[in-house]
């Protein structure tokens, strides 16, 4: 073990994908809070969806290359959540319907253009992630992204969580919240392009969602939800980083596996909201129904 | 989100001798896509009072409240507060939407969510002064949620949600109230403790206005009653508003 540790530690790849891991798993727990409380999951998935697509588009136009990715990724992620926007607001189908038909074209449009792509090999980069494959350009990108991204969501936090209490509320307070609504979608698409090097285009949801949604089934508070979901997304993604090294596994995927026996752990044992307390509450208030 | 001078305002609105504050809506309309949703109507209000909202289906309560504070685009004419047209968000004048248009399971403590009503005159990140935590306890004692403070807001009954949810307005340190069906969906002897408490923000010098459904209430409750149907039928004391004629041409 201490062999291990060593060479993550003492390694340059291994002390890159270690700070890489600390902030794209803070990151992606604290705005998952936002997401998750907002019950919008459908919606960051629809996003994700968008991300490979705009990756293989922006190869095809520019090779591949970071800035190539980010923007393809940044155009098709606008052109779908707006599109879907667009069309419920002017027609008689919801946006989840116009989400899900265009967020599947373009994921088809995306794998006929992989197609023709003669870099597979190294587009899988950006697919499933390989953390210990960041370079100081990547980690410097990540720190200044993510930075920017968090500064906007903690300076944020009063007005965002009026407006994921009540839209009309938070209206009649003058909060601009069809702007909030945009800046939240456009925060998401980043982060998902911020974690890319970490998890990939596939798995980002995972790391997004899941941390918020443990904490949602220990905690009652919104801000220990926000801040309690960075942390922890920040504590699985330093492990998995160390584990996947012992164990010779993809970082990627192990994160998003432990994160899903961590929900699993949460669904069931959680003291307030598990199932297992639940089951017990329910058969000790039968028995004895004046407790 | 800006910050409110909230100074300025406990200068010239103290709330203890209120009663004098003019509320007055003079000739609104509104539409929606082309349709006519309201049209004329004028009253005026003081605080200190609290008014019923009354009409059917679709006759243009929720309409005419959105309208109030400035959540209908499409509507033409004057609300004043205290003498001054309102034209944008003024954290004075509070709407609360129907309960179950709000988020119950919203994960948050009673505590919490009365807070939220406070940032707006906080600010993005300053701390709370000591003002704003006694704002914020007034508000819970003033509603009667207090021992409540650290309970989940989707564990409450549908009374003390309500109440919850009218301490957040008050603690965003709103005079006007709009209320919309305040009473729906609660048992009776919720229905009981919230038409005190009303009672109580009126004599206390908020105004209260609020939509409201049953006819052998209302004077109990309300000082002044709003008969609408999608325009103005009538205004004034309940006993003198609630005359057949009337009734016919809101609800016949």
């Amino acid at each position: 073990m201490m062999d291990v540790l060593e060479q993550v530690f003492g390694s340059g790849f291994g002390q890159r994908a270690l700070l890489a891991a600390v902030m794209i798993g803070f990151l992606n727990g604290y705005l998952g809070g936002y997401v998750v409380i907002r019950r919008s999951a459908l919606f960051a998935g629809a996003l994700s969806h968008t991300i490979f697509p705009g990756i293989a588009l922006g190869a095809l136009i520019a090779g591949l290359n970071p800035v190539s990715a980010l923007l393809g990724a940044g155009v098709t992620a606008m052109l779908v959540g707006l599109g879907a926007t667009g069309v419920s607001a002017s027609s008689r189908l919801d946006r989840d319907s116009a989400l899900a038909i265009l967020f599947t074209a373009a994921f088809g449009a995306g794998l006929i253009i992989l197609r023709r792509l003669s870099t597979y090999v190294s587009l899988e980069d950006y697919l499933f992630g390989n953390i210990l494959a960041v370079s100081n350009a990547d980690l410097w990108f990540v720190f200044a992204a993510g930075g920017i991204t968090l500064s906007i969501l903690i300076l944020l936090q009063r007005p965002l969580l009026i407006y994921l209490f009540s839209e009309v509320i938070a209206r009649t307070q003058g909060i601009p919240v069809h702007l909030l609504a945009y800046l939240l979608a456009a925060l998401i698409v980043l982060t998902m392009i911020i974690s890319l090097q970490a998890v990939g285009a596939i798995l980002t949801l995972g790391l997004l969602i899941a941390p918020a949604s443990i904490m949602y089934l220990y905690v009652d508070s919104p801000r220990v939800i926000l801040w309690g979901g960075g942390l922890l997304g920040t504590a699985v993604s330093v492990l998995c980083v160390i584990a996947s090294y012992a164990f010779n596994t993809q970082t990627g995927p192990l994160i998003v596996v432990s994160l899903g026996l961590l929900f699993v752990l949460a669904y069931v044992c959680s003291p307030k909201y598990g199932l297992v307390f639940r089951i017990f509450k329910y058969y000790h208030m039968r028995q004895d129904p004046d407790a | 989100m800006v910050t409110a001078t909230h100074k300025q305002k406990e200068e010239h609105c103290p709330r203890a001798g209120a009663g004098t504050h003019c509320f007055s809506v003079d000739n609104l309309h509104a539409h929606y896509g082309g349709l006519c949703a309201l049209r004329d109507i004028s009253f005026d209000a003081t605080c200190g009072r609290a008014i019923a909202l009354v009409g059917g289906n679709g006759a243009g309560k929720t309409t005419l409240m959105k309208a109030i504070v400035g959540l209908v685009p499409s509507c033409t004419g004057t609300v004043r507060w205290r003498g001054e047209p309102v034209h944008k968000s003024t954290y004075e004048i509070a709407y609360l939407p129907q309960r179950e248009d709000l988020d119950r399971d919203f994960p948050i403590t009673v505590r919490g969510l009365v807070e939220l009503g406070r940032y707006p005159l906080v600010g993005m990140l300053k701390r709370m002064r000591a003002e704003d935590e006694d704002a914020i306890e007034r508000a819970m004692d003033m509603m009667g949620v207090r021992e409540l403070r650290h309970r989940q807001i989707g564990a409450l009954s549908g009374g003390q949600q309500q109440r919850v949810f009218i301490a957040r307005a008050l603690a965003q340190d709103a005079h006007v109230l709009l209320l919309d069906e305040p009473f729906a969906g609660l048992d009776q002897p919720s229905c009981d403790i919230l038409a005190d408490l009303l009672r109580k923000l009126a004599a206390q010098g908020s105004l209260v206005i609020a939509s409201h459904h049953d006819m052998r209430t209302v004077e109990d409750i309300f000082d002044e009653m709003l008969l609408i149907n999608k325009r103005m039928i009538a205004y004034g004391k309940p006993t003198d508003v609630l005359t057949e004629d009337n009734l016919e041409a809101a609800f016949g």
